[in-house]
């Protein structure tokens, strides 16, 4: 369970996020549908590679990056705290950010070596379990490089999903694939919905998040514009949701 | 006509001497290397001060011909009452040429990793110093080796011969000046260099090649 309450963020005096609240129970998709800035920042929030200054961020009831010392005071958690909290809720990036220097499976299999402390030969077979999942047993020795897009997103996707993340965090993961790359990806995103995986996706397939969402957010400005059930695009109630979508007819 | 008789006569001598060399390249490469990395790590990673006082530093140093270089340690330290032997001040003067050049590829090797690459360890859940030893110096040390293994640091040391340390150099102009067989020494010379450095071209390229083979790129050489 993710809950965000009242999450605001700058950088400098621009604000990114003001005031964002969502809650994401377990098991469920969020899709949460970005313009303009805030929307990864967002999620890197979450992960914490981003800290915020306003609001809280809960997952299964721990804050998020900081330690609470009672009367709303807070301050910073120790690093290895923040790292152990890092790898609970794991990341995929728009970019992928394989690791070059390692292939498919050694890009799946470090963490599980380096932070988890696994042994090698257990960590080896987990990762390779993991790359059968999205389909790239053929490809696992191969280096990034000579990995297409779709590729690479779904051995990033494998990567997270070795932690054993409690969340998933899916950052416009299809946004740098041509439709054909981003369908591969798009389907090993759905096999986890349909399993149960806890996500925020930050997208902008709009059909395929109504598709596997529970939950919609619709942001604007660093703000919650509107959200429900994947049901509300149907009979959005704010003018700017709905001329996004007429927007998205039209084009 | 020289006979071959004599030529072979002076090999021990010219041996000795080439002995030096490798010692001073071996000498500035390694200690220039630590020094490199710790120093390209500072220039990387330190405060902005820090890089500050490494940027005047390595300007001053880089800006100045190698001959210079030696020349200081030779001439100026003495001066202010600092005296080394002659290999001493050579392998001194030559370990500093190859720390500031060594620094700048180990910087150039870090800053070529995208910060992304960083980010994305992180989010898995390394601690900073885990993403730099497992991610980011491991893809900064590959692209770097093609520069690093680079032979001139051996060619280098022959500058040191104008102060007079016995090194290969040296001792075969000395030869030559004694027994005028000129272009059979600097044959010799020339040969003995080749076998050092040739053996260093093919392992750089090699690492070139593995670099490419996995889709990475070698850093451009910093120029010796």
């Amino acid at each position: 369970m993710i809950e965000i309450a009242g999450l605001q963020k700058s950088y400098g005096t621009r604000r990114i996020i003001d005031g964002i609240s969502l809650s994401v129970p377990r098991g469920t998709v969020c899709g949460v549908r970005p313009s303009g800035s805030g929307k990864s920042t967002l999620l890197r929030c979450v992960n914490f590679l981003e800290p915020y200054e306003g609001g809280e961020i809960r997952i299964d009831g721990e804050l998020v990056g900081y330690a609470e010392h009672g009367r709303g005071r807070r301050a910073r958690r120790p690093r290895r705290e923040i790292a152990r909290m890092r790898s609970e809720c794991c990341m995929v990036f728009q970019q992928f950010n394989l690791f070059s220097h390692m292939t498919a499976l050694e890009n799946v299999t470090v963490a599980l070596v380096k932070v988890r402390s696994l042994p090698r030969a257990v960590a080896r077979e987990r990762a390779a379990g993991l790359i059968d999942k999205v389909g790239l047993s053929a490809r696992k020795d191969a280096y990034p490089a000579f990995l297409s897009g779709g590729e690479q997103q779904r051995v990033a996707i494998a990567r997270a999903l070795a932690m054993e993340p409690k969340v998933l965090l899916l950052d416009e993961v299809t946004s740098a694939l041509d439709p054909e790359r981003a369908a591969e990806v798009l389907d090993v995103i759905a096999a986890l919905a349909r399993e149960g995986m806890t996500m925020i996706m930050v997208t902008h397939q709009v059909h395929f998040a109504r598709e596997v969402s529970q939950n919609i957010v619709f942001m604007d400005e660093g703000r919650v514009v509107e959200s429900g059930p994947p049901g509300m695009l149907a009979s959005p109630s704010t003018e700017r949701l709905r001329g996004f979508l007429r927007h998205l007819r039209l084009t | 006509m020289p006979s071959i008789g004599s030529l072979i006569s002076l090999l021990p001598l010219l041996v000795k001497g080439f002995g030096v060399t490798l010692l001073l390249a071996g000498l500035s490469i390694g200690f220039g290397t630590i020094f490199g990395l710790l120093l390209g790590s500072l220039y990387a990673w330190g405060s902005r001060l820090v890089r500050a006082l490494l940027f005047v530093l390595v300007t001053i140093v880089r800006g100045m011909p190698v001959v210079v270089q030696v020349f200081a340690v030779f001439f100026v330290l003495p001066a202010y009452g600092i005296k080394f032997s002659a290999v001493t001040s050579a392998a001194i003067s030559l370990t500093l040429f190859a720390s500031f050049t060594i620094m700048e590829i180990v910087r150039g090797g870090i800053e070529a990793v995208p910060r992304e690459q960083f980010q994305a360890a992180l989010s898995l859940g390394f601690s900073n110093v885990g993403a730099m030893t497992t991610v980011v110096l491991p893809q900064a040390m590959r692209s770097m080796m093609p520069s690093l293994v680079n032979q001139a640091m051996v060619k280098a040391t022959s500058v040191v011969s104008l102060f007079g340390v016995t090194e290969f150099l040296y001792v075969a102009k000395e030869q030559i000046e004694r027994t005028l067989m000129g272009f059979e020494i600097m044959a010799i010379v020339w040969v003995a260099y080749t076998l050092v450095c040739y053996p260093l071209t093919v392992l750089g390229r090699w690492f070139e090649a593995r670099l490419k083979a996995r889709g990475q790129t070698a850093l451009a050489s910093a120029g010796l």
